[in-house]
């Protein structure tokens, strides 16, 4: 299930094998396997992307530093109607695929996100360092938006997720 | 701008003041971080618009009195959570949120809820919304801010 990468992970000791949909409705709860197998003695600079394949069988790697990132993003799944209290509605599927790609299109030098989840189904990632902030939520059909604060003027905008993340973005959260 | 609701009470508390701390009641662990700080989810971006953030005038209630209201909420829409606890901001932070063309972002004001299905009235509610029809953009800057502003989890005393 894991396809070998230059990065060396196949010595990471860490696989991971989902099915990701391009629009996350065909899938409800798409089937997935997460192994972890810790080796004996962990060499960090080993372990530097794990692999997922899509569902147009096409593999992505994400930096493992993201590793906790994704796994939070993707349980989101899991939660269905009511998960947040009465009237609160399941994470949609394609908000949370949605965010996936974006981890996947994210630079490895930046800190790895929070996961959250919100009771009308959205998704965001969110970054904190002392009084500087950013939050990108996801919405239905790869629409996303962002802040970031990390000057006295925050940057801010809406964007169609498809290939690569704003540059403005990309610049603000190297700026946490 | 729908702001001009501040300076009218709704209830015999009065209007909220500047510095009069306002809390958020939580139920779901999901939302709260090892450390006691919140996550951005916490705050809907449907609650943002539509609903309003639900909120309370926590000066106006001894402690014994807003745990039996958050309680009552827990035990008629939260089951099988229960009230972890609140999280407190003063009023004036959540209205000095501007947008980038120096408007406000969210009022807030007094919004009293009478009894119902169980759970006690609560003179001391509030409610904070979006000021405007806001953009998509502009709902993570509403949450980033909100996120930031109030404090980490005051836990209920069991």
């Amino acid at each position: 299930m894991l396809k070998p990468n230059p990065q060396g992970t196949a010595n990471a000791g860490f696989h991971v094998m989902m099915f990701l949909g391009a629009s996350g409705t065909a899938m409800k709860r798409p089937a997935q396997e997460v192994e972890q197998r810790a080796p004996a003695k962990v060499d960090a600079q080993n372990i530097k992307s794990f692999s997922y394949l899509t569902r147009n069988q096409k593999f992505k790697e994400i930096p493992a530093k993201f590793a906790d990132a994704y796994r939070e993003m993707n349980a989101f799944k899991a939660l269905l109607d009511g998960w947040d209290g009465q009237g609160s509605k399941a994470i949609l599927d394609g908000s949370v695929n949605a965010a996936l790609s974006f981890l996947a299109m994210l630079p490895s030098d930046l800190p790895p996100p929070e996961a959250s989840a919100a009771s009308d189904g959205t998704v965001d990632w969110y970054w904190r360092n002392g009084p500087k902030a950013a939050t990108v939520t996801f919405y239905r059909d790869r629409r996303a938006a962002y802040f970031a604060l990390t000057s006295a003027v925050g940057v801010k905008d809406a964007f169609q997720l498809a290939d690569k993340i704003p540059a403005p973005l990309i610049k603000s959260l190297r700026q946490l | 701008m729908r702001c001009s609701c501040e300076a009218v009470p709704q209830s015999h508390l009065g209007a909220i003041g500047p510095e009069e701390v306002i809390a958020r009641i939580l139920f779901n662990p999901q939302h709260i971080k090892a450390d006691g700080t919140v996550r951005s989810g916490l705050f809907s971006p449907t609650d943002i618009r539509e609903k309003g953030v639900s909120l309370v005038r926590s000066e106006h209630l001894t402690p014994e009195a807003l745990k039996a209201q958050a309680d009552a909420i827990a035990a008629n829409y939260h089951k099988p959570l229960r009230a972890e606890g609140v999280i407190e901001c003063k009023a004036a932070h959540v209205r000095a949120m501007l947008d980038t063309q120096g408007e406000r972002l969210l009022c807030l004001f007094d919004d009293p809820v009478e009894a119902k299905k169980g759970i006690p009235a609560n003179p001391a509610h509030a409610t904070a919304i979006a000021a405007r029809e806001v953009t998509d953009a502009d709902i993570p800057q509403i949450k980033t801010l909100l996120t930031l502003a109030f404090g980490p989890l005051r836990r209920f005393v069991a």
